[in-house]
């Protein structure tokens, strides 16, 4: 992960946009991703006001109080049957849920 | 950038090889939810999506808590290859789209994981160095048919095996040979088994191997070379992991000398291994799939690792392979029975629990093993169960041995006394005297039953008499029955012998 | 200022502690005040569109069942036969649960949150659910996928949001509480645009088990009410850990019931009171906010409070450390509505690809989307460190400076919002839209408690959005939010010294939309 200054262009260009979109799995129009290039950029040079904070020396602080240990003792609990499970499937076949065809194994 | 030397030859070539193992721990319930897990022996034939709840599936609102046993199994492998044990270690997502994938991300471990470096020193000596091992959940299964072969229009997804907990072992490239990695493979495997946080059958995907494999390749001019480094998915038995490293051992120098292209940024690749053709294929590339946008958790807390519980976990610490191997032999045991308990880590779990409610002597651990492999292994087999699940503990058994020790039961009476023995907490003793099987010791007593034997086998006496000393088997039998087996049968075999040589 | 007690047409009491103690009393039966409940909300919803759902069926059989519990002398929980409206991204097990979107359309949920447990274990009856901005993403209210939410103040405008269905109940005088989430403001601000009391815990206080994610660092469930007495007693009901969120705060809860006791409502217990006063909420307000806010100043000083003067210079860029923070949380978390296990899927998908992109697409409106494009991009590959890590190390500064003004005051004092509720439709730029937060983000960001109280109301001379009859349309005045920050679990303490501001600023009045007028 690089330490690439932030963008503070007045648009970002549609390359950035489409290769966002992708990475959400979202469709944009043509016209939304023209919208998008303006808008994003809008927020993200408001976002860019954290550049004038000093941050150094500061630890990142992901959760406002720090915990640690909770675990959970290991027995089995319900679940849920095939047909519950199913229940808001909106393709289903026989007892799994159905997508389109995909090549390959299994997860990247 | 290549450089094609027509003229450069290879010399000598040295395989480097590191491994990444992932093994899917036996907690009875998931990694971060309590439905049942499908790696643990009593879910595995679980039929599609019958062992999935809210959490596993993704559904609004829910939320993951860790599975305490899966951190300590976690940290016992990682003890048992000598690694640091992170004091804090925290929790990231890793993002991505798959459909075997609920959450649309996985939860792992990122830049602070449960275990850091350590090293196994393989069987020959040879030591191996280990990077990390992390924490994490496995994914779902992507099915492109249905049960029975069927086809099916799409592609179908089980979710059972998500949510169960993965431990990822990542290893230095110490390996030099595929019999080095394959070794350390087989023996990871026994260690996992003997820790009791896997069953290790690997074609039930207990544990899958990715090989990274490249060549230095030692050139003519003295130079040396290093070709790109190939990642070879999801092996899952030593076969294919043997036949995966010899096939890129070489067609990698091959590659090599058409193309020229040495290791380097963007240079690594990913290859599956085909069974069927025995090769290694080029895996289709995606894009972005190094994208993770890994981010910390913020819906777990991290684990803090102190030393009462480190300690707590040593004291849990069974022996190691090669620690039983030098104990059992010290029992006198034969290379048989030994390689039958190392087999089954059931059995010398067992065994040590039975072992240590006796005296403890070697003379004790041979006897133990014993009853365990000839009595009770019968009995269990019998049932269909384990030598656990007979509702005799391994130390109640323990008390048999004793008995048969002090000849208050006979080797005969050792079965039904077992089998009475299930499912009661009444001592081996006690089961003996209901029974009926604790040996009479009483002289009147077995001159009656003596008497009533020669008299009902006039033959055998004779025999014994006139020189056959073989027919005292028959004699010392049928005292036996007289007695109901609670007659000791040397004593009843020499109490015959005094009378038949007595009498005329 | 108080309704009266109710016309014999509409038994519903004067607040949700004086219903509750009617039902138990058998003055009034729940089975009448749940009926009179979902009649109101039926009559009002065409005007304000405050819920997606009301289940009238369950409601009134469940109401019945407290009566026969209460007749029969038995035990009955401190919540017993209140009707409460919930938030519809808080699943229950009955009738759908949509965060009013398109993408959850129909979703039943197999399993209900764990505050609903609590809450119908403690007698509530949960008869509804509210609309919201689609997944709690706004402050409006404008982007629930069934139709805006409107004020009943002024439909014509907003009733503020995310919790927008569930304040505009309470403020119609449907019910006495409703449930809303508070990410960056969802309770408070809503709370101030409608002349309510909102409630955000301490992070972790409440059970987030059930509450579709959205800022996972930074939700918390609370209470809309009209008194600072009933926000407490929902919120104590709710309140305690939950093995079920690993997020959820050992912490032992207090008494904050037990907190807003008489003594507490008192003005007189002010005296001594350390309010800290940042500097940074001073400037930058509608005028009629800056003006309550000098008086709130005033009467508390009145009342022997002694007034600090605190320092939060980093005020201002919680709303950029917040618009890192929550969308890069919100993508992730949204990622899971993919149109395969349940949700909205396309039509005719070809690829798989296809299948996600078009299901999401057609699913999710402009904001979330949105939302779901910036926090893609601050977490990805190149930006990481300049925008999401740089973010949490601001946070961890928010947080200490928060901490340093507490070591000064017991509380600290400013405005919930910066302007009143305005017009539906007339905020189309996203930054002016979430610069409406600029007071509320901190306290998620840091974790602390905080409530937002009626302070007064206003005159917005604002015109355009939808009433389009141009300047110099008389406008109902309008309420306004204060808003009382305290440190984390504090919230017993918080809740005794609203008490006693509520009583000295007075209670809020009613819509006149509500029945109870």
């Amino acid at each position: 992960m690089s330490t690439d200054a932030p963008d503070c262009s007045e648009s970002l260009t549609e390359a950035q946009v489409r290769h966002v979109a992708k990475l959400a799995r979202l469709a944009p129009t043509a016209e939304e991703v023209a919208r998008d290039q303006v808008q994003l950029a809008a927020v993200l040079k408001h976002v860019a006001k954290l550049q004038s904070v000093n941050v150094s020396g500061v630890e990142p602080m992901a959760q406002p109080f720090p915990a640690s240990n909770h675990l959970a003792a290991d027995e089995p609990g319900p679940c849920l049957t095939p047909d519950q499970a199913l229940a808001n499937a909106p393709k289903r076949l026989d007892d799994f849920f159905a997508v389109p065809k995909v090549l390959g194994e299994g997860s990247a | 950038m290549p450089s094609v030397s027509a003229t450069r030859t290879v010399v000598s070539r040295r395989l480097i090889v590191g491994l990444e193992i992932h093994v899917e721990l036996a907690t009875r319930s998931k990694m971060f939810t309590r439905a049942p897990n499908l790696a643990h022996p009593e879910n595995f034939d679980a039929a599609p999506n019958s062992v999935v709840d809210p959490v596993v599936l993704a559904l609004p609102g829910t939320l993951p808590v860790m599975n305490r046993e899966a951190v300590e199994m976690s940290i016992l492998v990682g003890m048992a290859l000598h690694c640091q044990i992170a004091r804090h270690s925290k929790w990231d997502r890793k993002n991505y789209f798959y459909p075997d994938l609920p959450k649309g991300y996985q939860i792992s471990q990122y830049d602070q994981p449960l275990c850091g470096e350590g090293s196994h020193a393989l069987a020959s000596g040879k030591r191996i160095g280990i990077i990390r091992a992390h924490l994490e959940e496995d994914t779902g299964k992507l099915g492109h048919e249905l049960p029975g072969g069927l086809p099916a229009d799409g592609s179908l997804v089980d979710f059972n095996r998500a949510g169960t907990p993965l431990l990822e072992i990542v290893t230095a490239p110490d390996f030099e040979s595929a019999d080095e990695v394959v070794a350390f493979a087989e023996e990871l495997r026994d260690l996992c088994r003997f820790l009791g946080v896997t069953e290790g059958i690997l074609q039930r995907g207990h544990m899958r191997f990715e090989p990274n494999v490249n060549l230095a390749l030692v050139l003519d001019d003295g130079s040396e070379v290093r070709t790109p480094v190939v990642e070879v998915k999801n092996l899952n038995s030593f076969r294919a992991v043997r036949g995966a490293i010899e096939h890129e051992a070489i067609r990698q120098e091959a590659e090599w000398m058409q193309t020229g292209r040495v290791m380097g940024p963007g240079a690594k690749s990913t290859r599956g291994w085909d069974d069927v053709a025995l090769e290694t294929v080029l895996q289709r590339e995606k894009e972005d799939a190094h994208d993770y946008r890994y981010f910390p958790d913020p819906d777990l807390v991290g684990v803090e690792v102190d030393d009462a519980w480190l300690d707590r976990l040593r004291a849990r610490m069974p022996s190691r392979p090669d620690e039983l191997r030098a104990r059992f032999a010290g029992w006198g045991l034969t290379e048989k029975d030994i390689r039958q308990l190392l087999d089954d880590p059931a059995l010398s779990r067992w065994l040590r629990e039975a072992h240590g409610a006796s005296s403890g002597t070697d003379g004790d651990g041979y006897s133990l093993t014993k009853l365990l492999l000839n009595n009770v292994m019968k009995l269990a087999n019998g049932r269909g169960c384990g030598p656990v699940d007979l509702g005799f503990t391994a130390a109640q058994a323990a008390g048999v041995v004793a008995l048969r020790q002090t000849d208050a039961i006979g080797a005969q009476s050792v079965d039904a006394l077992l089998e009475a023995m299930c499912g009661t907490p009444e001592t081996p003793r006690e089961v003996a005297v209901r029974l009926g099987v604790l040996q009479v010791r009483d002289d009147s007593a077995l001159d009656a039953w003596v008497e009533a034997a020669i008299t009902g086998n006039p033959q055998a006496a004779a025999d014994v008499r006139g020189g056959k000393l073989a027919a005292i088997g028959r004699l010392v039998g049928a005292v036996m029955k007289e007695s109901g087996g609670r007659a000791n049968a040397k004593d009843a075999q020499a109490r015959l012998l005094e009378r038949l040589k007595a009498t005329p | 200022m108080s309704a009266g007690g109710g016309s014999a047409a509409t038994p519903l009491g004067s607040d949700l502690v004086d219903l509750r103690d009617k039902i138990a009393s058998r003055a009034i039966s729940s089975e009448a005040a749940t009926r009179a409940t979902l009649d109101r909300a039926e009559q009002l919803n065409p005007t304000l569109n405050a819920f997606h759902e009301l289940h009238a069926e369950r409601s009134l059989e469940r109401a019945r069942a407290i009566d026969a519990r209460i007749a029969r002398g038995e035990l009955v929980g401190p919540l017993a036969g209140v009707p409460i409206a919930i938030k519809d991204n808080i699943v229950t097990s009955w009738g759908t649960t949509t965060c009013s979107s398109k993408i959850l359309q129909g979703f039943k949920s197999p399993y209900d949150a764990t505050i609903v447990a609590r809450l119908e274990s403690a007698g509530a009856i949960l008869f509804g659910k509210t609309n919201m901005d689609e997944f709690a993403m706004g402050s409006s209210g404008e982007t629930c996928a069934w139709g805006p939410v409107r004020n009943p103040w002024d439909t014509t405008r907003v009733p503020g949001g995310s919790s927008a269905g569930s304040a505009a109940a309470v403020a119609a005088g449907i019910c006495h509480a409703a449930l809303g989430s508070d990410t960056g403001g969802s309770i408070r601000q809503p709370a101030a645009f409608s002349a309510l009391v909102g409630l955000k815990p301490t992070y972790g206080r409440v059970s987030r088990y059930g509450l579709v994610a959205f800022g996972s660092s930074l939700d918390q469930i609370g209470p809309l009410t009209r008194s600072v007495r009933d926000a407490a007693l929902v919120h104590s009901v709710m309140a305690g850990h939950d093995h079920r969120d690993s997020t959820s705060a050992i912490e032992p809860t207090g008494d904050p019931v037990g907190a807003c006791d008489a003594r507490a409502a008192d003005p007189a217990s002010l005296k001594g009171l350390r309010v800290g006063i940042p500097s940074q909420y001073l400037t930058g307000n509608h005028p009629g906010v800056d003006a309550l806010f000098a008086r709130a100043r005033a009467q508390l000083h009145g009342h022997g409070a002694t007034l600090v003067e605190v320092e939060l210079p980093l005020t201002e860029v919680g709303i950029s450390t917040y618009y890192v923070i929550a969308p890069a949380e919100a993508c992730s978390n949204l990622a899971r509505y993919d149109g395969i296990r349940y949700g909205h899927r396309t039509a005719k998908p070809g690829d798989l690809f296809d299948l996600y992109a078009r299901s999401r697409s057609e699913g999710f409106g402009t904001e979330v989307k949105r939302r779901i494009m910036l926090g893609t991009y601050v977490l990805s590959s190149g930006y990481y460190d300049a925008y999401y890590r740089r973010a949490l190390q601001v946070r961890r500064l928010i947080k200490q400076e928060f901490d340093t003004a507490f070591a000064k005051c017991d509380v600290i004092l400013g405005p919930t919002a910066p302007t009143p509720a305005f017009r539906i439709g007339s905020v189309q730029d996203p930054v002016t839209m979430y610069m409406n937060d600029v007071y509320t983000v901190n306290a998620n960001i840091a974790g602390i408690c905080a409530v937002s109280l009626y302070g007064g109301m206003v005159k917005d001379a604002s015109g355009g959005g939808e009433s389009g009859a141009g300047s110099g349309t008389a406008s109902p005045d309008l309420p306004i939010g204060v808003q009382l920050q305290a440190p984390a679990f504090q919230e017993p303490r918080l809740l005794a010294i609203a008490c006693a501001f509520e009583s000295m600023i007075g209670r809020a009045p009613v819509a006149p939309i509500s029945h109870l007028s």
